[in-house]
């Protein structure tokens, strides 16, 4: 599953800025130069971009117990600004209930395991200015006893990471 | 020896003689040159009661005429602006003269009256084309046309120099970079009005960059470095950064232009969230 999230965060700034008319006249004999200046004002709205390399961590397992599988993608996280970090991942189980032990891995951030509810995780800040970085997401799946999860091909869990600005 | 004192006597008159004329003729450049420092003189005429001296400065953008009283006797003389022509083309002009008494507080008039008297023996007066830009560049010869018919008409060459207004029409340039790193341009383009009595001219633009506000907590001012505004006369069109040593804005032009200016921003990651002010974009006129 591949997500891409741009987070475009609040920011309103009202510039209450009259009409202006400016002008310069004069001669130019002898080289003069006469010139008319303006100011410049910009606003960069905070901004950034997470990017979670994999579309999808797909599992097969044969049922075994405590039969268990690790996958690794990684996560871009990029931002012009202050960002915290929240992750959130819901449980790997089917419609009947029956689940699967999760545990990730962000990389040395932090560590989470889902079960039967979902799993939260916050990171404040990740970054204190703008910046860059790669992270790596680890996913370990493990069953539990041989019948202690249905068979079937319908278990998944969503993953979601939000960054946001105070 | 009767006839060699005589030859002596007359050797000693006609030597005295020559030196009173010498003090006067230096007096009377010493009086002159007092007057107008650093003027060619070019033309003079004189008669029983005035003199007249034309004479111009180095650019020959002012005329200097010097009135002088040779009589003890008040004298009034009058002249008017009469034509106005350009050298080149021979185009006549209705117009006036800016005209000075005092070297400094110019008035545009049309008539010239002059009173000599016993306090006044001389005047100067100063003469210049008047900042006309319907009066193209260029120089111009122009009539002084006497209202006595016993004195000569004056004959003088003046030189309108280029000149030019420029009014920039516009509420600051503002940028708003809100959907991450792109291009934007700004809220408005800018309208230049460029009037101007000469041709061969074009329209520069050069600028600073913009200063992050409120970034104390960084060691380093941020900025938005210069080559990272560009500015085009098209918004559809090839947009150039705009350097710290500025760039020119379409071709050479002629006369007066009206311009329409379109910056755009490029926003990178580099850029910190923010407002950033400081900057400026200066727009002038190159020869």
């Amino acid at each position: 599953m591949k997500k891409i999230m741009v987070v475009v965060l609040a920011l309103s700034l009202i510039l209450g800025l009259g009409a202006l008319a400016s002008a310069a006249e004069g001669s130019l004999k002898d080289g003069g130069k006469v010139s008319d200046t303006i100011p410049v004002k910009a606003v960069v709205g905070k901004y950034a971009l997470v990017n979670i390399d994999a579309e999808s961590i797909n599992f097969v397992f044969e049922g075994a117990a405590t039969e268990n599988y690790k996958e690794t993608t990684t996560v871009a996280v990029e931002s012009n600004c202050a960002i915290n970090l929240f992750f959130e991942a819901t449980p790997l189980k089917i419609d009947d209930g029956d689940w699967i032990e999760v545990n990730y891995e962000f990389g040395n951030l932090f560590e989470l395991t889902t079960t039967d509810t979902k799993g939260e995780k916050s990171v404040n800040p990740l970054f204190t200015q703008k910046d860059k970085q790669m992270y790596n997401l680890s996913v370990t799946a493990k069953l539990a006893e041989i019948s202690s999860q249905s068979a079937s091909d319908d278990y998944s869990a969503n993953i979601t990471i939000t960054v946001f600005a105070d | 020896m009767i006839q060699g004192r005589t030859s002596v006597k007359l050797i000693w008159v006609i030597v005295l003689a020559l030196a009173v004329h010498l003090f006067l003729l230096s007096n009377s450049a010493t009086i002159t040159a007092a007057i107008s420092s650093g003027v060619g003189w070019d033309w003079s005429f004189s008669n029983s009661d005035i003199r007249i001296e034309l004479g111009y400065d180095r650019s020959h953008e002012e005329a200097v005429i010097v009135f002088s009283a040779v009589s003890n006797r008040p004298t009034n003389v009058s002249y008017q602006v009469g034509s106005i022509k350009r050298i080149t083309d021979l185009a006549g002009y209705n117009s006036s003269l800016l005209v000075s008494k005092n070297k400094q507080s110019f008035q545009l008039e049309t008539n010239i009256a002059v009173h000599l008297d016993s306090y006044n023996p001389s005047l100067e007066y100063r003469l210049r084309m008047p900042g006309d830009l319907d009066l193209p560049a260029g120089d111009y010869q122009v009539e002084l046309i006497p209202l006595d018919r016993n004195l000569p008409p004056i004959s003088i060459v003046l030189r309108q120099s280029k000149l030019y207004e420029l009014h920039v029409n516009s509420s600051p340039i503002e940028f708003e970079a809100f959907s991450g790193p792109g291009d934007y341009l700004a809220k408005e383009p800018i309208s230049v009005q460029v009037k101007t009595n000469f041709s061969g001219w074009r329209l520069k633009v050069h600028g600073s960059p913009l200063i992050l506000v409120n970034d104390a907590q960084f060691d380093q001012t941020e900025h938005i470095p210069l080559d990272r505004m560009l500015v085009s006369l098209d918004p559809d069109g090839n947009f150039v950064p705009i350097t710290e040593h500025g760039v020119f804005l379409g071709g050479t032009q002629s006369g007066s232009v009206l311009f329409t200016v379109y910056f755009l921003l490029q926003s990178t990651w580099d850029d910190f969230a923010g407002t950033y002010e400081g900057g400026s974009v200066s727009f002038s006129i190159v020869d």
